[in-house]
Order: structure tokens, then C-alpha cells, then sequence
């Protein structure tokens, strides 16, 4: 079994020119795990990689492998191979000695280089293009020889910066069954930095949700897209519908005029919260009985839209007495526009968080529509 | 296509009047004597100059090397600039060329002739002077001078160009800094090192202006050969013809060799 804390990043500050990219990151990740690092562009997930790769040194903080202080070991004496975003296949090398690169830098001899060229070539499904130039390939077979380049060397951990991002969405889909599967065939610790959360929810053991230089949560993906840590990470983390609510006391939350039963406690009476609704948890009662929540409670609302999105529709409610708010609901049932329909959600799942410093644009956009108290003031600057 | 073929016209018409004609009457020319019937004795009668040949080439040949080794590196040195310093630099680079090609000529004579500027300073200095001008030496310097920005521009481009992640990926791989130049870095230039090579050994092995102006007339190359055939005293638009062509086929055959090197290179690294 893997070593606990195999890859340790302590404390770690890095800036640009006075910008900050990453702010006292600190991280853990153990053999053999699928680590995720999700955000959006500029949250310094890339950064991080490139520090734990050994390509940038982070300006305070620790980084240790297997034990061992590595701040200051170049790359190259790093057992710890990257694929980049861009592939970075050498365009002056065929298939062979792109693969064979690192195998001849360390003295491999000529025959056990072919063998094992040939092994990766069987592994990453090329078999015979060892002779094929590089531009020759297309994007998906750029991709292999760049995991087979790297995974030939038996590095300990790979870092994969994005490595999807320029595929279709089919081949993209592929190839993320593909590495889940090398992952699993070759237990090896693979570091994958992405934006696109269904990419990490696919693949990860754990994902780490990154901001602004920080991180704001990491567990398991069902953890993340059920419990997530606070508004942003809901956000992120699939679509939801955001806003704020007043916790009357442990179990029962206010929002839009109704109170609704919920599972979260540890709130100090009426502290004002943001309440996380997935859409697909919104259930629609055509009347106001058989409902989880008390029949009394349960909001009135009219189906603005209905978009046929293939496996589900996705509506836009308009919540009676509320006009500035919308909620989105999925739901494999078609409702007809205009309809009136309550809105119904299991207690478990309403996600009550405490109201985090951390938000973003996003986020502010959705509370403009849905927060009773917002202002147009309140609304972000688009042109600052 | 025949909207292609439309605006194509001028071109073709342009290429017809100023380089088909030109080189056909080259041809005519180069194969006929003074009366107009055709004879291969231009040719026959360039052997008495094989000592020209030799020196516009030898000389030509040290001015390319002379130009990759000063270029390169400092083509390399350009490419790790910021972008600001990399500006500069090609301004410092262009500058000399927005002046008169005859005028710079002319300079590099009042710096290296007997009573000139380097002989000056030598003499503050307490050295013995230099005899310099009218020497090879002195036409090769004016060369080196001339087409040095020819060899940094495209060794520079092809640098410039090159993709910061192939060298984390060399580094990656396990190439220390030696082995990233070698391995990754030297060879993807190659092909603009070799046009470096082309567009200056090419005005080199054929110019006239540099050597007259500094060589004074003690070495006679190629380029003042073929010049002296239609302005000098010993008029013969017959045998100018011919060497123009010689020298245009020696040109294209090494321009052809350097292409089969450059792509010939690439494969010799995959083997390496």
C-alpha cells in the first residue's frame, strides 16, 4: 500500500511581480492517489504543479517527496515527470526518440531501450508508429507519446497539466477513461490540474478546489459535490442555485419569505447563511400535498422556460413575490411554461454554509438574482 | 481558381519581363561570341580566372564561418533577452542598415586605412600600426561587417520561436543544460542557422563594391570580374554572360546542398 504524505507541499508563498499567486498553500497527497487540482484560470493550480515539477521555486514553504527536501533539486534529478499542456513533443524526433529520450540521458542501452519503447507504444495503443513523425500525429496520439515519454522513465509521481484541454469533447471523454486506467494499471501518483469539474469528478481519488492562490476544500469527489466547503466551491462544482437565508435555529433555514427543514446545525440563531440548492435536488409538486416539507412551506413559483437538454430539461422558476430571483431546476419531466408548481427539497439536501470572505464575480452575479437584500449597487463593477 | 489565375497575372507578367527574359538573354549571351554564333569558348576561357574562383570562395566561405560563429551566440544571447532588452537589440542590430550600404563601406575604409582611425589608436597606444586596407583581410572584414545581421535575424527567429515547454520537457526528461542546447535547442535552429549561412555566403561569394572600395583592387573576386566585363576597359558582355551563369549555377547547387543538409540533419539527430 502507498506511503502516507508521499508528496508534501508546506506553506508555500510564490508571486509575480507583486501579484500573488499562491498564498501559504499547503497540501498532502499520498501514493498512488489521483489528486485533482480544480479552479479556475489564474487560482494557481498550474503554479503549484510547476512547483512541485521543480520548474518554479516557490518564494517561501517546503516542498518534500518521499521524505526528502526538494526545493532545490532541479527537475531533471526529480523522480517526477510532467506532461505538459501543449504535449511538448520534440518536432525533431519520430514517435521512437521522442519516447526514448530519457532512456538514452540515462544510458539505457540500445536494446533495452527498444523493448521498452515498444511495452509503452502496446501500452498507450500505437503500436507501430515508432517511425512516424511527431507533426504527423494527430492531437489524441500527441497525447500518448507524451504519457508514454514521461511513464517509460517509471517516474514516481506524474503531473499532468491540462492534458485534455485541446481534445474534443469525445476523444476527451476517451482519454479520461484511459488514464483513469493507466493510473490504476501502473500505480503511480498522478498529479491532473483542470478547469473542468466534470473532468475531475470523473477521475480523482481527491480533488483539491482552488482559488485565488488558495485552497478552499479537498475530500473525495462525492464529498465535494455533496458537502461543499462554501458558496464558491458549490458554484464551481456544478451549477446551483445560490443565496442568502437566515438560520431561525439548528434544522430550520429561511428563504424568500418560507421555512424549510434542514439537516445543518451549529448556526447561531438568525446568522445569515448562503443556501446552496443543486437543481436537480429542486423537486416540483403540481399541488401543495405529499410534499417532504411542510405543505405550508413550500414556495410557489412560475416555470419561466423549459429547455429540452437531452437526458433532462432545465427549467427557470420564478419564485412568487420575488421578482429579481430565478431558480434553476433539472428535471427529466417536462413542465410547461407557465405552469405553477411549488417547490418541494428534501431536507438533506439543502447545503447551508456560513458566509465565506472568499466569493467571486460569479458567485456575486447569482446573488444579485437571488438575494432578497441585494441592490443594484451591490452588483459588480463590469467595467472595473 | 480563375479569380486566382486573375490576380496572379501581374506577377506572372512581372516574373516574365524581369527575371525569364533577363536569364534568357544571359543564355544567349553566355553561349555565343561577339558576332552572335554560338561557341562554349566563354566557358573554355574561364579557366584563366580559376584563381578568382578561388579566392571569392575562400573568402566567402570565411566570411559565412566567421559570421555563425560571431552570430550565434549572439543570436542565443538576443532570445534570453526580455522582451524590452530584445527590442534594443534589434534596433541596435537594424540601425547600421538604414544607412546607405556604400556610405557604412566607405566608413570601415576611413577606420582601417594607413593614416585611419584604428592606426591612430594603435599609435596612442605605442603599437606598431596595421596594414589592413587593400588587403583580403580588410575585404573580408567589410564583408563580416555587412552581412552579419543576415546570419543573427533568421538563427534568432528560429530561437525565438522555439517552445518554452521543450525546454522544461528536456529538463523534465532528465537533460541538464548542456544536453538541453544539444539535444533540443541546437538542432531546432538548424534551420534557421542554415538560412543564416545561405543569405550571407550567397552576397558574399558575389559581391564587387566591398572588395573594390576595400580591397583596392589587390584581390579581384567574382563579383568585380563580372563587373569589369560590361563597365571596364576589357568589354566582353559574352564572357560576363558566362560567368554570371557559373556563378548562379554554383549558387543554386549550394543552396540545394544546404537545403539536403538541413533536412538530412534532422535525421541524424534521430539516429544520434
Amino acid at each position: 500500500m502507498g506511503k502516507k504524505n508521499f508528496l508534501t507541499l508546506n506553506q508555500i508563498d510564490k508571486s509575480y511581480d507583486g501579484e500573488v499567486i499562491l498564498d501559504s498553500l499547503s497540501l498532502t497527497v499520498d501514493e498512488g492517489e489521483f489528486v485533482t487540482l480544480l479552479g479556475p484560470s489564474g487560482c494557481g493550480k498550474t503554479t503549484t504543479l510547476r512547483i512541485i515539477g521543480g520548474f518554479e521555486t516557490p518564494d517561501a514553504g517546503d516542498v518534500f517527496f518521499d521524505g526528502r527536501r526538494i526545493n532545490d533539486i532541479p527537475p531533471a534529478r526529480r523522480d517526477i515527470n510532467t506532461v505538459f499542456q501543449k504535449y511538448a513533443l520534440f518536432p525533431h524526433l519520430n514517435v521512437f526518440d521522442n519516447i526514448a529520450f530519457g532512456l538514452k540521458l540515462r544510458g539505457v542501452s540500445r536494446a533495452e531501450q527498444t523493448e521498452r519503447v515498444k511495452e509503452m507504444l502496446r501500452l498507450v495503443d500505437l503500436k507501430g508508429f515508432e517511425n512516424r513523425s511527431v507533426n504527423s500525429l494527430s492531437g489524441g496520439q500527441q497525447q500518448r507519446v507524451a504519457i508514454a515519454r514521461t511513464i517509460v522513465l517509471h517516474p514516481r509521481v506524474l503531473l499532468l497539466d491540462e492534458p485534455l484541454g485541446a481534445l474534443d469533447l469525445k476523444l476527451r471523454q476517451e482519454m479520461q477513461i484511459e488514464l483513469k486506467d493507466l493510473h490504476s494499471r501502473l500505480g503511480i501518483t498522478f498529479i491532473y490540474v483542470t478547469h473542468d469539474q466534470e473532468e475531475a469528478l470523473t477521475m480523482s481519488d481527491k480533488i483539491v478546489v482552488m482559488n485565488q492562490g488558495r485552497i478552499l476544500q479537498q475530500g473525495t469527489p462525492i464529498d465535494i459535490y455533496n458537502e461543499p466547503a462554501n458558496a464558491f466551491v458549490a458554484d464551481f462544482i456544478g451549477e446551483s442555485n445560490i443565496f442568502t437565508g437566515i438560520m431561525k435555529e439548528d434544522g430550520k433555514v429561511d428563504f424568500f419569505g418560507s421555512v424549510y427543514d434542514c439537516v445543518d446545525t451549529g448556526f447561531t440563531k438568525n446568522e445569515a447563511v448562503d443556501v446552496v440548492l443543486r437543481p436537480e435536488d429542486l423537486v416540483l409538486r403540481k399541488e401543495r400535498a405529499h410534499s417532504v416539507q411542510k405543505p405550508e412551506t413550500l414556495l410557489p413559483a412560475t416555470v419561466l422556460t423549459c429547455l429540452f437538454k437531452g437526458i433532462y430539461y432545465e427549467m427557470m422558476l420564478h419564485i412568487e413575490g420575488a421578482d429579481n430571483y430565478q431558480f434553476m431546476a433539472k428535471s427529466t419531466v417536462p413542465v410547461f411554461e407557465g405552469e405553477h408548481v411549488f417547490v418541494d427539497i428534501e431536507p438533506e439536501n439543502i447545503h447551508i454554509m456560513k458566509k465565506s470572505g472568499i466569493e467571486t464575480m460569479t458567485v456575486q452575479k447569482h446573488r444579485f438574482l437571488h438575494d432578497p437584500n441585494a441592490t443594484r449597487e451591490d452588483a459588480p463593477d463590469e467595467q472595473s | 481558381m480563375n479569380r486566382v489565375k486573375l490576380t496572379a497575372q501581374p506577377y506572372i507578367f512581372w516574373l516574365i519581363l524581369f527575371t525569364a527574359i533577363p536569364m534568357l538573354i544571359v543564355f544567349y549571351y553566355a553561349f555565343t561570341n561577339e558576332m552572335g554564333t554560338f561557341t562554349l569558348s566563354n566557358f573554355r576561357d574561364m579557366t584563366d580566372y580559376s584563381i578568382v574562383f578561388f579566392n571569392s570562395f575562400r573568402l566567402a566561405i570565411i566570411s559565412t564561418a566567421v559570421c555563425l560563429i560571431l552570430g550565434y551566440p549572439m543570436a542565443y544571447a538576443m532570445a534570453r533577452l526580455e522582451k524590452r532588452g530584445r527590442t534594443i537589440a534589434m534596433i541596435l542590430i537594424m540601425l547600421p542598415m538604414w544607412m546607405n550600404f556604400l556610405l557604412r563601406t566607405y566608413a570601415w575604409l576611413t577606420i582601417l586605412e594607413n593614416n585611419g582611425l584604428l592606426n591612430h589608436f594603435l599609435g596612442l597606444l605605442h603599437l606598431p600600426p596595421l596594414h589592413i586596407i587593400n588587403t583580403p583581410v580588410a575585404v573580408g572584414i567589410g564583408m563580416i561587417y555587412n552581412y552579419l545581421p543576415f546570419m543573427i535575424l533568421p538563427i534568432y527567429n528560429s530561437l525565438e520561436n522555439l517552445d518554452v515547454s521543450l525546454v522544461e520537457a528536456a529538463e523534465d526528461l532528465g537533460c541538464n543544460s548542456h544536453q538541453v542546447f544539444s539535444k533540443v535547442i541546437l538542432p531546432l535552429s538548424i534551420p534557421g542557422t542554415i538560412s543564416g549561412v545561405v543569405m550571407v555566403f550567397v552576397p558574399a561569394v558575389s559581391t564587387f563594391v566591398i572588395s573594390r572600395i576595400l580591397g583596392g583592387g589587390s584581390s579581384i573576386l567574382l563579383g568585380d570580374l563580372i563587373e569589369m566585363q560590361f563597365l571596364g576597359g576589357t568589354y566582353d558582355a559574352n564572357m560576363g554572360a558566362a560567368l554570371s551563369l557559373v556563378m548562379m549555377v554554383i549558387i543554386t547547387v549550394f543552396t540545394l546542398i544546404t537545403d539536403r543538409i538541413d533536412s538530412s540533419e534532422e535525421e541524424s539527430v534521430l539516429m544520434s
